[in-house]
């Protein structure tokens, strides 16, 4: 049973998402809160976490792969690696600090330069620590009009109290199958007719 | 399926890769109810179980062990879900794959990277590192024939790193079959590759990094042997060209690896500050350390501590070590001064004491703090005694109008019983009879000694024993020993004169303190006001004396089991000698008014011996007080005897001598008191004891006469018997001058006697004698003018019946008596009778012979009671006589003789009877 739940995981879509931002803004609270119900109290900087799992998304049985990835400077050289293989990012920064909040812009220019050669990438612009209302340094309008500028979709979250949580991981899960649904039209235009013969081929056949 | 729960399933490894060793923590699901459930966790196939702490159901935390694969899964098994899988893997790094240029997520451990340039050789060329499939699409090696190909393209080659590269040849080569729409992915392939290399030439150089440092070296070399052929001169242009190059390229390179180099720097001293943090953390959390285990008493680790830290940084030259060095030294120091204020701390353990010295010692610290300590010691014990002393004046002055009063009651009534046969009893049940009542009743000072010396016994050992172990070196630990030997050395003697000088002292202030309690007649008027105090109400008793010369001697005992030595102690045994000498002293003074007090008992209850129970008690009460001073009087080892100065010995001496004055002397105040006098006394006294009642009828019916007569009696008994039994007990006692008390009192006792006695036969013989002269010439009687006699006259017969009647007194009371006091009333009877004769001037026949019948008379009744004196005195009396001149008178004298005798024959026996039996003895 074991075995033939693997392989249901295995063929299940997989989403590849990456958790991008400064240090300490809270990609790995974030994630956890996404992945365990859990928020984390104590800072421990991350280097490189792999979280995967099965989720529903819109009635239908996925499996997200979260990369958290270290937002220290430390580590900046070998993001392009884990930047090549997500499918879709979350860029994070904290509503409490700035800096965090310019640091998207550098973040962005990386990501737009490992994957050069794909037309749109899917990316929320995250603002975390919502529930920090009272030491917020980023105004709420300025995040949204740079993410208008970029043409992506802006959400607030905390991962102290899980608000939006759900909502940014399911909307970028829901952007990346978007894309993935495009490229294969794209890509396969005259394949996809070709599968749809064989397929109808096989139908008759049975 | 069996299981109750779901299999464990892992959804989060953080961090994903890392080299071996690496702290993971694993999250997901099912990982187990418990430490206990979870019994097997492998990451890439390496069971790390050993390692792996259980945190909750969802998330482990272990560590990645020697895996045998790169990549793997993480399975978690556990004994209600048994094995899990994972949908993350875990990524294993071989650190020394890494080289100085890569990127790592991980520290790379310094040792294992290794500089490209000493291998280099070893390395590829640049260019065959590009990928073996420059198109990016599956090779299909064609069937054709490589001569034909060599015809085709002549002087052609189809490896795209020759020179002569055809492409043609190289796609007939490899993809003669492939589709055109592959070969246009490959075209696009191509065009990404070329933009990769446009990407940043700094890339470029990083791949072929070691080909850009093997042309370097070359053209170094070249520039060497150019110089070296000297062809600078005359070639300058060339070498000149030559050399900028080199440097132009050496600009390039230094530009293109600033930002590398730079990072590489930085990286490189944070390795080095985090190694030198790892290295000398032991320095740099010593001062931290160190506060933790001084709070936490470690003071063994502490120790440890800074003597590795300064046998390694002590010398340092390093700023940082230098002033990390100093905030230990000064921890250090604090801890210096905190165990010596603990090791001076009164009181404390030896064990304690120990501990500390050899702390401070292996701390160097300055000074000799065992010997400050062996001050401070000393210092204590002597406030100690000084504090003891105080509370117990204090309590005494408190709860003086209490305690006085109780005292004052209970020390007479304590006397008395002691002087009466309980103390016996109570002298046996003293020493273990220390219930509460005991120490309530025992007087302060004498609890006061006892707690002295309980207190210097309990302190004084620990303060010799730490000298000791001073002495011989066994405080300091062998290493701390010998950088000690040489100034301890140097102090040794002073210290073991100062030492002396400390024990004397306090054996000179527990001396001083006992002595300004029991003896304070014995110090001076300043050490009085110190060492003494005390409010002197009474003496203590010979008892309590006793009970703290055990307590002395005790004292005394245990200090020489110390081994310390005897000219130290000397104090204690003088003060051992006086209080001896002070005890007996008191006891015998006691005595004497216990004894002085006897004559209030005297019941004159008469034995068959003619004696009362006085002397008998007298000598018990001797006897007693004897055994009292028995112990104080035994010689302990190390004692001198306490009759060895003479002015003790005389004391004792007189004492003794007053004690038996004293008794002589209550023998006649008894003698010589009046009735109403005694009887008063002894009616107050005993009329509750209803036993005692009939005696008391007795006494009212005893003469003065007779009472004189007991006395005598027991003068005699005490002259044979009692006095010779003292002397034995003196003698048993060690007592000296016994001759001289013996024979004192002798004297005194025979002068008493002789007294008593004569004043006896005074009041016993002049009423006879004095009735003799009256009743011869009664009824006018002529000794020349009297009728033939017919018998003995009334007036003999009366002076006859008087003798007998005292006869009978003293023998009611005294057999032995009797002979004495009849011999010397028969002379004093004799003597009256022989000069009344003398006196006659002239006898008629008949007179004569009356006066001789009487004389005969009265000489053969008390035939029994002469003695020389009324033998010659009846001689006289008779010479006084004419003599008879016929047969016939002799016969008629003969005659009434017999008569009388036979007459009186009832009467008379009393003084045979008595007589016969008394002289036999």
């Amino acid at each position: 049973m074991a075995a033939n739940k693997n392989k249901n995981q295995s063929s299940l879509v997989l989403h590849k998402v990456i958790m991008v931002g400064s240090g300490g803004v809270g990609k790995s609270a974030l994630t956890l809160q996404f992945m365990y119900d859990e928020f984390v109290e104590d800072y421990e900087p991350t280097k490189a976490d792999s979280y995967r799992k099965k989720v529903v998304l819109d009635g239908e049985e996925v499996q997200i792969d979260i990369l958290d990835t270290a937002g220290q400077e430390d580590y900046a050289a070998i993001r392009d690696n884990y930047f090549r293989s997500g499918e879709g990012f979350l860029l994070v920064f904290s509503i409490t600090e700035h800096e965090s909040f310019t640091a998207t812009a550098e973040f962005r220019e990386q990501i737009l330069r490992v994957k050069a050669e794909e037309d749109k990438i899917p990316l929320l612009v995250v603002g975390n620590k919502s529930d920090l209302e009272e030491r917020r340094q980023v105004p709420i309008e300025e995040a949204r009009s740079k993410a208008e500028e970029w043409g992506v979709q802006y959400v607030e979250t905390s991962a102290k109290t899980r608000a939006n949580v759900d909502k940014v991981f399911f909307d970028l899960m829901r952007e990346i199958r978007a894309k993935k649904m495009s490229e294969n039209k794209d890509k396969n235009g005259k394949k996809s007719s070709k599968n749809k013969k064989s397929f109808k081929e096989r139908c008759c056949l049975l | 399926m069996s299981r109750s729960r779901q299999p464990p399933l892992v959804t989060g490894i953080s961090p994903n890769e890392g080299i071996s060793w690496t702290k993971v923590t694993i999250r997901g699901e099912n990982l187990g109810t418990g430490p206990t459930d979870l019994i097997g966790l492998t990451i890439c196939g390496h069971n790390c179980l050993l390692t792996a702490e259980w945190m909750s159901a969802s998330k482990i935390v272990c560590r990645v062990g020697q895996a045998k694969n790169d990549k793997g899964d993480i399975i978690v098994t556990t004994k209600s879900g048994g094995r899990g899988t994972s949908t993350v893997s875990f990524k294993l790094l071989k650190p020394e794959r890494i080289g100085i240029l890569d990127q790592s997520a991980v520290w790379v451990d310094e040792m294992n990277y290794y500089d490209m340039r000493t291998d280099r050789n070893k390395g590829i060329p640049p260019l065959s590192l590009r990928p073996a499939n420059p198109l990016g699409i599956e090779i299909e090696k064609s069937k054709f024939p490589q001569k034909d190909l060599e015809k085709l393209f002549h002087g052609m080659s189809g490896d795209f790193t020759s020179e002569n590269f055809s492409a043609a040849w190289y796609l007939i080569e490899n993809h003669s079959t492939t589709s055109f729409d592959q070969l246009k992915m490959a075209v696009s392939n191509l065009k990404k590759q070329a933009n990769k290399k446009n990407e940043g030439s700094l890339a470029y150089v990083k791949g072929g990094l070691s080909t850009f440092f093997e042309a370097q070296d070359a053209l170094s070399a070249i520039h060497q042997k150019l110089e070296a052929d000297g062809t600078e001169k005359v070639e300058g242009s060339m070498t000149q060209k030559l050399e900028n190059v080199l440097n132009r390229a050496s600009n390039t390179a230094d530009t293109l690896f600033q930002e590398v180099l730079g990072r590489k720097d930085k990286a490189d001293s944070t390795r080095n500050a985090l190694n030198v943090l790892q290295r000398f953390k032991f320095l740099f959390n010593l001062p931290l350390n160190i506060e933790r285990n001084i709070q936490k008493g470690d003071y063994d680790v502490v120790i440890n501590d800074y003597e590795k830290a300064k046998s390694l940084f002590g010398k340092t030259e390093v700023q940082v070590f230098k002033k990390y060095y100093a905030e230990v030294e000064t921890r250090i120091e604090d801890l210096r001064e905190l165990l010596l204020d603990k090791l001076l701390e009164t009181p404390s353990t030896l064990h304690d004491q120990k501990r500390y010295i050899r702390y401070l010692s292996d701390l160097h610290a300055d000074g000799d703090p065992s010997w400050q300590c062996i001050g401070a010691q000393h210092k204590w014990i002597l406030q100690l005694m000084h504090s003891c002393k105080e509370s117990y004046v204090k309590d005494l002055k408190g709860n003086a109008t209490p305690m006085m009063e109780l005292e004052n009651d209970l020390r007479p009534s304590a006397l008395a019983h002691l002087s009466q046969t309980a103390s016996l009893k109570r002298a046996s049940s003293f020493q273990s009879a220390r219930d509460d009542t005991w120490r309530y009743k025992a007087p302060h000072r004498v609890a006061f000694v006892e707690k002295l010396t309980k207190l210097v016994l309990s302190q004084l050992p620990n303060f010799w024993k730490l000298w000791i172990s001073y002495v011989n070196g066994s405080l300091f630990s062998e290493t701390a020993e010998k950088s000690g030997q040489m100034e301890r050395s140097k102090n040794a003697r002073q210290r073991q004169h100062d030492f002396k000088k400390m024990i004397q002292e306090v054996m000179y202030s527990l001396v001083k303190l006992i002595r300004g309690a029991l003896l304070p007649f014995s110090l001076k008027e300043g050490e009085l006001r110190q060492y003494g105090g005390w409010e002197m109400k009474s003496e203590l008793s010979g008892q309590w004396l006793t009970h703290v010369i055990q307590t002395v001697r005790l004292t005394y005992e245990s200090l020489t089991a110390l081994e310390i030595p005897n000219d130290l102690l000397q104090n204690i045994q003088d003060l051992i000698l006086d209080l001896r000498v002070r005890c007996i002293m008191i006891t015998l003074q006691h005595t004497a008014e216990d004894i002085k007090r006897l004559a209030e008992k005297e019941d004159w209850i008469v034995d068959n011996e003619g004696l009362t129970s006085l002397p008998s008690q007298f000598e018990q009460c001797i006897v007693h007080s004897l055994q009292s001073l028995r112990g104080v009087l035994e010689c302990k080892p190390g004692e001198a005897s306490v009759f060895q100065q003479p002015k003790t010995q005389e004391e004792v001496c007189h004492l003794s001598i007053s004690i038996m004055q004293v008794f002589i002397y209550c023998l006649e105040q008894l003698s010589t008191k009046p009735d109403g006098d005694i009887d008063t006394t002894h009616l107050s006294v005993d009329v509750s004891s209803p036993d005692l009642f009939g005696s008391i009828h007795e006494d009212l019916s005893l003469s003065s006469e007779q009472r004189l007569l007991i006395v005598l009696s027991n003068c005699c008994y005490l002259e044979r018997h009692t006095f010779l039994n003292i002397a034995e007990h003196f003698e048993k006692h060690n007592f000296q001058g016994i001759e001289k008390i013996t024979q004192v009192s002798m004297t005194s006792l025979k002068e008493l006697d002789q007294r008593l006695f004569e004043n006896y036969i005074e009041l016993k013989a002049d009423p006879i004698v004095g009735s003799l002269e009256p009743g011869i010439y009664a009824g006018y009687f002529d000794w020349k003018d009297c009728l033939t006699p017919t018998g003995v006259r009334n007036y003999l017969k009366e002076a006859l019946v008087n003798i007998i009647a005292v006869h009978a007194e003293v023998f009611t009371i005294s057999k032995e008596l009797v002979p004495r006091v009849l011999s010397k009333i028969v002379e004093a009877v004799s003597e009256e009778l022989s000069r009344l004769m003398q006196c006659v001037s002239s006898f008629s026949k008949n007179g004569a012979l009356q006066a001789r019948l009487e004389i005969c008379a009265l000489r053969d009744t008390v035939a029994v009671y002469l003695t020389p004196e009324s033998k010659s005195s009846f001689k006289q009396a008779l010479e006084a006589l004419p003599q008879l001149s016929s047969g016939a008178d002799k016969k008629l004298l003969e005659e009434l003789l017999n008569k009388f005798k036979s007459r009186m024959h009832l009467q008379l026996t009393c003084f045979q009877a008595s007589a016969s039996p008394m002289l036999k003895t």
